[in-house]
């Protein structure tokens, strides 16, 4: 008797809680207090919970048996974990030129290594209609200064794959089946950021496929190299051969092994990022 | 490009006697044949010369003969070769052997399995050569195929010979249409002749595309280039008479590919045809010879070398080229070349460690996009811009590395064409010309492209092509150098490479990027006298080397590199004889140099028949033939090899058993005398070398690794042994030493073994 009830009560339980969190959003966002609302401009609270994480590697990897992403039980191109992630703060958006532009003038960020360091920016500012556009030929160094001095963080790979995913396991933000009407893939370059509301994930949580790659908090090294993971995908899609890094749609499961090198290859006009933060 | 047909394709006055039509059964030619046989010169056999037996109004038999051989031709079911007389020896090859049909063309149904009868024999005379072309059905029955054959006899002991198969079915008789057929052809002359007693008769024969061997590929194979290049003779030997046949096959429709010697044997290869096709079933050269395979081997040779166009390896890079071996795969992604903090790649440190790891490199190839590469519109050409310190960076690096005779490849990626409308060739050759590109590395290819050569040499000509994939003859006229992946065939000895014995002047480099025991794919570059790669991060997958196959590159590079005026000889013969069953010898002979690297394969038909110890190598093993006064040293084992006269030979001892399975003995002009007085070295020069100096190493007893301590004049001098701080195994190398080439060397043995030459 006791387990009917659990089984019953359990699921109840929990939507009560999701309605409960939405509400108090909802009147947080309204609230008296400006400067203590929660959750931060701009950004969406994904709930405490489980997240039951499944990852695939861009296939090129699996190819080349590579000995860093084998997972427990020998297999290359698939982890898969349960997570428990308390509740986090992530950036609706990618953060825009308009964004990066108040971070340098109020912090005067100078890279160590420059090159190519907001190169399609001419003297300290970004293009005229660029505004909203991600930020773009900035390195994972880059993305960290600004996260810092926006009080915020890089998210990891599971906050960016729970906020684009949801806790249902689907393939992209919006559902299961893609939809180029969707998402920016395949394109001339960046849209402004949000240009496709009808893309947004479960939490709401947008352009989390295409526009830009988006960095990850997951910097690592093996002794020999340095690599950190991408996700999401970008408008460019190099085209006329399968040994090129792969292009086009990317599903939120999907990560790809970015080699660090040269500053001025790791940034590109195709990785921009976005930030998390604690609900603490 | 030069054409690989055949002289016998070519020859142009081919006289038809007279064409009586198939279905005349006797032989009407005899008017036509009288006449033309009164126009053959009665001199001896200065070209050669052609009879009929008993007489030429009906002919049982062709006798084509000239100084060196005689063939006789039974035309008798189908035309079969009756006699095979080495001129040189007197033998008859075809003694103790039925006349064997040169084909046999038959149905899936049991008539006679040679054909019925001569339609048509007409005569061939051109300048010296002489011949026939026959036709003769296959079968009694309608519909049948028709074979037709040419038999062609120059001033040369090959006969040359090309059958061509006809599926000749018509309407009528008891069809009403014409029929598809398949056809069932065997060759009883090559697969049936029996050379000498069954033991000791062996046979060449191609397993694999691209693979040959002697009558099994469990041993060892040889591997050449590609399926499509001239087939590899078959050759039918035996060693109980030291004589035997080749078949130099040069074209065939069929697939010759045998799993051993009795797969070809009894081999039946299956044609099928439509009605009216026809397919030429072998178009090759027959030749009696003495000894084994190797005269076959010869034959193939000069036969590809005629055709080949060796322009640019004419060139001077090309000889500086080959004379590098070792070389790194540098993907600069990793922390052995890049320094993250100081972003700029370590080239000096870089080269120290290979120094200290592998010997040094002879070149690196620098790999700087693939698998980054698309994830935005930057190509392979604009990545290079984006490299520390850009192009001018890349120069200054290249140049760091040319100070230290390092040369410097860049690749490039035909299947890189995210930008259209781009020009690869003048791109490549731009990057090149920045950088101080010593070559270029073609990605995927096999082959390449005269427009990119020139584009090449618009802006630099001193550069080579080395591609990826092994190219087939046509292609390695551009392509002067290439890896050799191969991996079935590299990693394991004694298999041999044979493109590297045909066209020496190519450079083939050994690597198998995804072996985790390296040990005989180094074995097998010092065996062939290959280079070898050095790639132990595989676009970012580590596979390191194992600490011994680091000390073997070091020693391979070593030998290689001290002994490349015997290596880079132009004529390299593979697997000479030895007196040892399982001792596996290739010959490198110059002037001055021979280098016989040996191997004891530990699986050989002899060593399983013996049940012996495979590897028990001790005493004479070989015999050679250099001038007296030469010296011979094992230098991979660091013994001193002992030699003796046999006859007019020179019978070279090993005067303690081998300790592994590879030894590398060197001989030498015999220039420097070594004595011992005391505790001290005395060494003079007889003949002093120009620019020459003397290098006193010592052996590391763990490694085996040389170890330089001190270095003389090239007039000598000399040391103490307390200098040298010598331990076990008490051995000092004395090297005569030119421009980084070892002239002579002896070893000297402080310690307590003693081997003396007349003890054997």
């Amino acid at each position: 008797m006791m387990r009917h009830t659990a089984r019953f009560f359990l699921p109840v339980a929990a939507l009560c809680c999701l309605a409960a969190g939405v509400f108090t959003a909802t009147h947080r966002d309204t609230g008296a207090v400006k400067e203590l609302s929660l959750p931060p401009e701009g950004m969406v609270e994904i709930p405490d919970g489980a997240f039951h994480m499944q990852v695939e590697y861009r296939w090129r990897e699996g190819l080349t048996n590579d000995t860093l992403i084998a997972d427990a039980l020998g297999i290359r191109y698939r982890t898969t974990s349960t997570l428990h992630l308390p509740a986090y703060y992530i950036d609706r958006t990618e953060v825009t030129n308009r964004d990066y532009k108040a971070f340098l003038d109020a912090t005067g960020y100078q890279p160590v290594w420059a090159e190519n360091f907001l190169k399609h920016w001419t003297d300290g500012s970004y293009p005229s209609g660029l505004a909203d556009h991600p930020v773009v030929w900035v390195s994972l160094e880059d993305a960290r200064a600004y996260a810092e001095w926006a009080g915020k963080r890089l998210p990891t790979e599971a906050e960016w794959q729970k906020a684009a995913q949801g806790t249902d396991g689907r393939t992209w933000p919006w559902g299961g089946l893609f939809d180029p009407q969707k998402a920016n893939t395949d394109s001339e370059g960046t849209l402004p950021v949000g240009s496709f509301p009808d893309g947004a994930s479960p939490y709401g949580v947008l352009d989390m496929a295409g526009n830009v790659w988006e960095w990850t908090d997951s910097w690592q090294t093996d002794g020999y190299h340095e690599y950190s993971w991408l996700r999401g995908g970008s408008y460019f899609h190099a085209k006329g051969s399968l040994w090129y890094m792969q292009g086009g749609p990317v599903a939120v499961y999907q990560r790809t092994k970015f080699w660090h090198m040269t500053p001025a290859l790791n940034r590109t006009p195709t990785i921009g990022f976005r930030c998390a933060m604690d609900v603490s | 490009m030069p054409c690989f047909h055949i002289l016998l394709s070519t020859l142009h006055c081919i006289k038809p006697l007279m064409n009586t039509g198939i279905r005349q059964k006797c032989f009407s030619v005899l008017t036509g044949i009288l006449l033309l046989s009164l126009s053959i010169p009665a001199a001896a056999f200065a070209d050669a010369e052609i009879q009929y037996l008993p007489n030429r109004e009906n002919p049982r038999q062709v006798v084509m003969e000239n100084d060196h051989v005689r063939y006789v031709l039974a035309l008798d079911r189908g035309v079969r070769l009756a006699e095979l007389i080495d001129k040189r020896s007197g033998i008859d090859l075809m003694a103790g052997n039925d006349p064997l049909a040169f084909v046999s063309v038959r149905q899936p149904w049991p008539f006679n399995d040679v054909g019925y009868d001569i339609l048509t024999l007409e005569e061939v005379d051109m300048e010296g050569h002489v011949g026939i072309i026959t036709r003769h059905r296959s079968s009694y029955v309608e519909n049948t195929f028709i074979v037709t054959q040419q038999f062609i006899l120059g001033d040369g002991a090959e006969l040359g010979w090309t059958a061509d198969v006809k599926n000749n079915s018509t309407a009528g008789g008891n069809y009403r249409e014409a029929q598809a057929v398949e056809g069932l052809i065997r060759f009883p002359l090559m697969q049936d002749i029996a050379i000498g007693p069954d033991e000791g008769r062996h046979y060449l024969i191609p397993t694999q595309d691209r693979f040959f061997c002697i009558d099994s590929p469990e041993d060892f194979v040889f591997y050449f280039t590609s399926g499509t290049d001239p087939k590899m003779p078959i050759d039918v030997y035996s060693d109980e008479t030291n004589t035997g046949v080749y078949f130099h096959m040069l074209d065939s429709v069929l697939e010759w590919d045998f799993d051993n010697k009795d797969e070809y044997v009894n081999h039946t290869f299956l044609l099928y045809q439509e009605p009216q096709d026809e397919a030429r079933v072998m178009d090759g050269r027959i030749a009696p010879h003495e000894g084994d395979w190797h005269e076959a081997f010869r034959v193939f040779k000069k036969y590809i070398r005629d055709n080949f166009d060796f322009t640019y390896y004419e060139r001077p890079i090309q000889e500086r080229y080959r004379q590098r071996f070792v070389s790194h795969f540098t993907f600069l992604y990793g922390r052995d070349i890049y320094d993250f903090e100081a972003n700029r790649f370590r080239i000096d440190e870089f080269l120290d460690e290979g120094e200290a790891n592998f010997g040094g490199y002879d070149y690196m190839l620098l790999w700087h996009d693939y698998p980054r590469m698309g994830i935005d519109d930057r190509d392979q050409f604009a990545m290079y811009e984006d490299l520390p310190g850009g192009l001018e960076g890349l120069r200054e690096m290249v140049e760091r590395a040319h100070l230290r005779d390092v040369q410097v490849f860049i690749p490039y990626k035909p299947w890189d064409i995210m930008r259209k409308g781009q020009n690869h060739f003048t791109e490549e050759a731009r990057i090149a010309k920045a950088i101080g590109a010593d070559g270029v590395f073609l990605d995927t290819m096999r082959d390449s492209d005269i427009a990119f050569r020139e584009a090449l040499d618009a802006v630099n000509p001193e550069n080579v092509f080395v591609s990826e994939g092994r190219p087939v003859l046509a292609d390695a006229e551009l392509v002067t150098g290439s890896w050799n992946q191969q991996g079935a065939a590299t990693n394991k000895m004694p298999n041999v490479d044979l493109f590297r014995f045909i066209i020496p002047e190519h450079n083939v480099h050994n690597i198998n990027r995804s072996a985790r025991d390296r040990r005989e794919l180094i074995l097998n570059a010092l065996f062939n006298g290959t280079g070898f790669i050095v790639w132990e991060d595989i676009f970012g997958e580590i596979n390191r080397y194992r600490w011994d196959e680091r000390i073997m590159i070091s020693r391979y590079s070593r030998i290689i590199h001290e002994h490349r005026d015997g290596y880079l000889t132009d004529n390299p013969e593979p697997l000479i004889p030895a007196l040892h069953p399982d001792l596996f010898v290739n010959a490198f002979v110059s002037d001055e140099k021979a280098v016989y690297p040996a191997y004891v394969s530990r699986s050989s038909d002899a060593s399983r028949a013996t049940r012996m110890d495979p590897r028990r190598v001790l005493g004479p093993f070989m015999e050679v033939d250099h001038p007296e006064d030469w010296r011979y040293v094992d230098v991979w084992n660091h013994q001193p090899v002992l030699s003796r006269r046999v006859a007019d030979k020179t019978q070279l001892i090993m005067p303690e058993e081998l300790a592994g399975d590879m030894a590398v003995v060197v001989g030498m002009p015999a220039n420097l005398r070594v004595s011992r007085q005391g505790d001290s070295l005395n060494i003079d020069v007889r003949h002093s070398l120009d620019e020459s100096v003397i290098h006193i190493n010592t052996v590391d007893n763990l490694t085996m690794m040389e170890e330089h301590r001190l270095e003389l004049p090239g007039s000598g001098g000399t040391i103490l042994l307390e200098d040298l701080d010598l331990d076990f195994p008490y051995k000092v190398l004395v090297k005569l030493m030119q421009h980084g080439v070892a002239k002579d060397e002896v070893i000297v043995d402080v310690g307590w073994k003693q081997f003396d030459v007349d003890s054997y």
